[in-house]
Parts: C-alpha cells; sequence; structure tokens
C-alpha cells in the first residue's frame, strides 16, 4: 500500500510539470499586454522598454519559463499588477476560502447522491424512486448560477433566512455559526450537479453490483439480507470515488460561478476579478495552485481506491 | 417402491414460475427425486433444461421473483413456506451451493479467510475470531490448498481459477452440510483442473457422508461422477436411474440422443451427429411430450399426451411410452 501510493506521489511530478508548461504557454498566447496594463494607456515608450526589461519579458520563452518555476517553486508567486501587493498570501486565502466552500459542497452532493442513487436503484418502482430520478435530471439540468440566483431572491433577499453574500457578515460577526450561515446557499448550489451525476452513476452501479453472482452467492452462504446489503454496497464505493472523485475536482474548478454570484472570496472570484483587470501573475498562480489542488485530490482519491480495492493495489 | 421420509433430501412435484409484471413462465414442471446419505445425484441437461432452476429453487434462492410448487423436504421437514430465519440457517448450513463460476461466488473485496470466518460466525459453527480463523485454515487445507494461511490472507483476485473453487468449495462444507448442491461446478475451469475439482468433492463426500446434488451438461462429468443420473428437458426428468445403466442403456429416446452426440475417441467419422431441431424455448413448450418434436421414434399420441415418468426396469424410470414399459405408474 505505501509503495502504491509512492508510485502515485511519483507519478504526480511529471504530472505537474506538464500543468506549470501549460499554463505558462496559455498566459503567453492570450490577447493582452502586461505592461500596457501596468502603465496605463499614457506611458512613454521609454517606460515601456524600461518596463519590458525590468519584467523579463525579453528573454526567450523558455528562459521566461524557467525563471518563473524558479520563483514559483521558491514560493514566490510574484507581485499582483493591480493590487501592487503579494500574489502568494492572496492566492493561498482564496484557496483556503475555495477549498471550503468545496468541501461543504463535497458532503452534500456525496450524501444526497448516495441516498437518491441507492433509493431509486432498490426500489425501482414508486413514486419515491420516480421522484428522485427527476429531481437527479433536474439538477443536472439547470445551469448553476440560475439556480444561485434563485436561491438568493426568494431564500436570502426575500426570506431573510440566509445571508445574501459574503463569506462573513460585515458588522462584527465572524466565528463558525456566522461562516456556516454564509455557507449554506453557495454550498448547495454548488451541490447540485455533482449531486445529480452521483446519483445516476451511483443507481446505475448498485443494480451492477445487485447483479453479480456473488450476490446469489451470499445469500446461498446464509447471511441475512442486511449482511448480503452491506457486501454489495462495499462493492459500490470503489465506482462511488471515482465519480466523486472526479466530480469534486470538477467543482474546483467549477465554483467560479458561484463565487461569483454568492460574491465568496475564494479562487475563483480571484481569477475572474484578475481576468478583468489583465493581472496576469494573478491568474497564473490562481490557476497553477486550482492545478495543484486537483493533482492533489486525484491523489488522494488513487490512494482511497488502493485501500478499498485490493485489485488495483497491486 | 416407498421413499424414505428420512432422506436428507426429497423433492416431489417441484414447479418453479418466475413471474413478472407482464407474465409468467414455467421452468420446472413438477421434478421428483430422492436423495439418500452419502448419494450422488446428477441433474443433465441442456442449457434451459431447468436443471440449474431445480437446484436454486431447493436453496429457495429467487425470493419473490419465482413462486414454488410441490414439496421439499429435508429429513422429513418441509422447506418451501419456511420463514426468512429458518432458510437462513438451513442455506450454507445444512445445504449448500457450490455456484457454477469461482469468480463470481466470491466477494472480491474481501480476502478468502474473512469470507470462511463470516459463515462460521454466521451459523455458530465458531463464534471467537481465532477459533473461527484456525477452524477456515483448516477448511482451507481440507480442500487440497497446500498454504492455507497464505490463500486465507489473499484476496479472490490473487488466486488461480481452480484455487479458487476449492476456497469456494471450502466455504461450502464449512458448517458440514448434509446436502451439497454443486451446480456445473468445472464449467468455468481449465480442462486439467475439472478432474481434480470432481475428485475433491467425492473425496469429501465420502468422508462425511454428504449428499451431494450435481448439475451438469457434460456427459463426461455424469460418466466420471457415477451414483444416479436424471436427465431434464425442458423443465421435466425424463429418464432417471444409476449412472452407469443409463448412460450404458438409455430408455429415453432424448438420452440416447444425447450420447449419440458425443465423439467417440478413436473412431473417424465425417461429422459430427446432433439431435435434429433445438430445445423448445423456455415458456413455450409444445402440448405433449416437450421432445416428442425432435423425436424419431414420436407416435401421433406423443403430440398430445405428456408421458409420465414410470419405472422401466428395477430402479429405473423413463418419460416414454415408446420403450418397452414393465412396471406400472412409479409412486411420486
Amino acid at each position: 500500500m505505501a509503495s502504491y501510493v509512492g508510485k502515485r506521489l511519483l507519478m504526480a511530478i511529471p504530472i505537474l510539470f506538464g500543468v506549470s508548461i501549460v499554463i505558462f504557454i496559455t498566459i503567453k498566447i492570450i490577447p493582452g499586454d502586461p505592461v500596457a496594463s501596468l502603465l496605463g494607456p499614457t506611458g512613454s515608450p521609454e517606460a515601456r522598454a524600461a518596463l519590458t526589461e525590468r519584467l523579463g519579458l525579453n528573454d526567450p520563452w523558455p528562459v521566461q519559463y524557467v525563471k518563473w518555476l524558479g520563483h514559483t517553486l521558491t514560493g514566490d508567486l510574484g507581485t499582483s499588477i493591480a493590487r501592487r501587493s503579494d500574489v502568494a498570501p492572496m492566492v493561498l486565502d482564496a484557496l483556503a476560502n475555495t477549498l471550503i466552500l468545496s468541501a461543504a459542497a463535497a458532503v452534500i452532493a456525496i450524501v444526497l447522491g448516495v441516498a437518491v442513487g441507492a433509493l431509486t436503484a432498490l426500489r425501482r418502482t414508486g413514486v419515491l424512486a420516480r421522484l428522485g430520478n427527476a429531481l437527479a435530471l433536474f439538477s443536472i439540468s439547470v445551469p448553476q448560477y440560475s439556480i444561485g440566483l434563485l436561491l438568493i431572491i426568494y431564500l436570502a433577499a426575500g426570506a431573510g433566512l440566509f445571508p445574501v453574500s459574503g463569506m462573513y457578515a460585515a458588522n462584527g460577526g465572524g466565528g463558525f455559526v456566522d461562516l456556516f450561515n454564509h455557507l449554506i446557499l453557495p454550498a448547495v448550489t454548488a451541490a447540485l450537479v455533482p449531486a445529480g451525476i452521483i446519483a445516476r452513476m451511483f443507481r446505475s452501479s448498485v443494480l451492477d453490483v445487485m447483479s453479480m453472482d456473488f450476490v446469489e452467492a451470499l445469500t446461498a452462504r446464509g447471511l441475512s439480507h442486511r449482511r448480503v446489503m452491506l457486501h454489495a454496497f462495499h462493492n459500490t464505493v470503489p465506482s462511488l470515488l471515482t465519480v466523486a472523485g472526479l466530480q469534486i475536482g470538477y467543482l474546483l474548478g467549477g465554483v467560479i460561478f458561484v463565487e461569483a454570484v454568492f460574491a465568496w472570496p475564494g479562487i475563483g472570484l480571484l481569477v475572474y476579478q484578475s481576468i478583468t483587470q489583465r493581472d496576469l501573475p494573478v491568474i497564473q498562480a490562481g490557476v497553477l495552485v486550482s492545478a495543484l489542488a486537483f493533482v492533489m485530490l486525484n491523489l488522494v482519491v488513487d490512494a482511497l481506491h488502493g485501500l478499498v480495492d485490493p485489485r488495483i493495489r497491486a | 417402491m416407498s421413499t424414505s421420509s428420512v432422506a436428507p433430501l426429497q423433492v416431489t412435484s417441484l414447479t418453479t414460475t418466475f413471474v413478472s409484471r407482464h407474465r409468467s413462465v414455467d421452468v420446472v414442471r413438477g421434478v421428483s427425486f430422492t436423495l439418500r446419505r452419502g448419494e450422488t445425484m446428477m441433474l443433465l441437461g441442456e442449457s434451459g433444461s431447468g436443471k440449474s432452476v431445480t437446484a436454486r429453487s431447493i436453496m429457495q434462492l429467487y425470493g419473490a421473483s419465482a413462486k414454488l410448487g410441490g414439496s421439499v423436504t429435508m429429513n422429513g421437514m418441509e422447506l418451501l413456506g419456511m420463514s426468512g430465519s429458518e432458510l437462513r440457517s438451513l442455506r450454507g448450513g445444512q445445504v449448500a451451493l457450490i455456484p457454477q463460476d469461482p469468480t463470481g461466488a466470491l466477494d472480491p473485496l474481501r480476502r478468502i479467510g474473512a469470507q470462511l470466518v463470516e459463515v462460521l460466525n454466521v451459523h455458530g459453527v465458531e463464534t471467537t475470531k481465532p477459533a473461527a480463523r484456525r477452524r477456515a485454515e483448516e477448511l482451507l487445507a481440507m480442500v487440497g490448498i497446500p498454504d492455507p494461511k497464505r490463500v486465507a490472507d489473499s484476496y479472490p483476485h490473487q488466486l488461480s481459477g481452480g484455487m479458487r473453487q476449492r476456497a469456494v468449495i471450502a466455504i461450502a462444507v464449512s458448517c458440514d452440510p448434509q446436502v451439497l448442491i454443486a451446480d456445473e461446478p468445472t464449467t468455468a475451469l481449465d480442462v486439467t483442473v475439472q478432474a481434480q475439482i470432481l475428485e475433491l468433492i467425492v473425496e469429501l463426500q465420502q468422508r462425511s457422508g454428504t449428499a451431494v446434488l450435481m448439475v451438469t451438461h457434460d456427459v463426461g462429468v455424469a460418466r466420471d461422477f457415477g451414483g444416479r443420473i436424471g436427465v431434464m428437458y425442458a423443465g421435466k426428468l425424463v429418464e432417471e436411474g444409476p449412472a452407469a445403466q443409463v448412460l450404458g442403456d438409455p430408455k429415453h429416446p432424448y438420452t440416447a440422443g444425447l450420447l449419440a452426440a458425443l465423439p467417440t475417441p478413436g473412431v473417424e467419422r465425417g461429422h459430427l451427429r446432433s439431435i435434429v431441431g433445438a430445445p423448445p424455448p423456455v415458456g413455450a413448450f409444445p402440448a405433449g411430450c416437450a421432445f416428442a418434436p425432435r423425436c424419431p421414434q414420436a407416435r401421433p399420441s406423443c403430440h398430445e399426451q405428456d408421458p409420465p415418468l414410470v419405472d422401466v426396469a428395477p430402479d429405473r424410470s423413463a418419460a416414454c411410452p415408446v420403450v418397452n414399459t414393465t412396471v406400472g405408474e412409479r409412486a411420486a
């Protein structure tokens, strides 16, 4: 098991290396001139030339890349153009906020998805199962931002049950309860699509497992229905992990809409704002950190996979 | 011929009907046989003849999807209509199943030892963990596994097909069943391993006096195994008797056709022989004798009246009016 995790860790290194190259090239080829956005429209040609030299933009791309990578590896993510402050703490704070939101959404998505998936698989007929199927389809089909806006209009602004936006109340507040109140609506909004997908996938995986021979064989051994179901659910865990891992990965990247709608100070909102301000160092760092989180998450999922399924470890 | 009520397994006029919302299909249509202590009974037939369904119906593995009729008794106790908890202690306890595919029969995520321990615990054979573990290793050794400790700590995918089937057999015999139902236990295995597994089953049977009900479509397996044979066709027994006699001198035209279809080693012939036509699909059995449409000796009456299983020689019965009938109708 330890060697399996070690192998996975080693494999993550070339993946991260590749990710860094893709990010670097993407930033290079997107339109927009960082020098122009730094100096503004009034910058003189001499000032432009000096700044270009100072930013190292005259070096060949490979040299720029190696320098950038070196800085990144030592924790120096550069200075924000728009905010004139260090990028690293800004991005790490935002990442922490995004992780809080994603984790909450992941818990909701997995609990809801598994419950609805199991219900619709085991009770294929009946009103509840049909309702569950319809809900799963609905939640996959409806865009997140529209649900988010509806929740804000009716539950937050309308009924006043929840705060409208942000992470903590401006006047005092703070603390866990305040965070929890602010968290519910964006987390539910972000959880809907993955919950629907997990429900559909888990349903088919339960049906798969229940039709496998060992379910009958276990009954023939004299095990109770409850015990047989425990074995069966154990066997759905590997595929559940795969789906849930992918969906949580998408959550990390996909909360950008939810963060924008709810003004949640996460990495999505930060990158979104930085794009409108052409704040390249922040975009670069934000995307890199998101990719890093994605790779780490996959690593964790792979490790769990190995833990649950002995066939993968070998 | 009177049938003893203390036979480990007695099946009388068993019918199995699969019911779905739209239709119901008769798969087993009145099968009767008696299995005595230490005896072997082979159910021989083609796919769709109802032999596997007969075996599984005895353990009532189909739940609500099948309606069972007739009677199944073990040592005189009726099994059909038993409560859930009675059935649970029976399954894996007094009557155990060796399924066809050992890979599918094991939980892929649990170690072999843990699966054995679970069965021993559930049936109250060994209640403490270390004792159950010791017993598990003994059982694995008993089924001819050379390093039981390592195999107990292995997952199913780490074992060969033959080793897996041995482990499945260890689980089946773990609670000392009186009746062992083996549903084509060698079909999924290499030919070289098949003989070893059959030998193992015979050995276990001789050691403990277990009665074995073996389902097979392989005439060769039936011949090697001996005991009694029941030939099934379209959900019914068409011939029954001691293996050597049934296979040496078949009384029913279907059995004769099956045997004629076997290639004879050393004899060169232009082509393989087969029975003309195909078995009727389940749920569309013809009226009268189900084999009549394919039968070279069918009389007009065969298409109208379904012949009952009658004694045709001492200890032998067949469901065919064409063979010379000696005795009256066989006692059910």
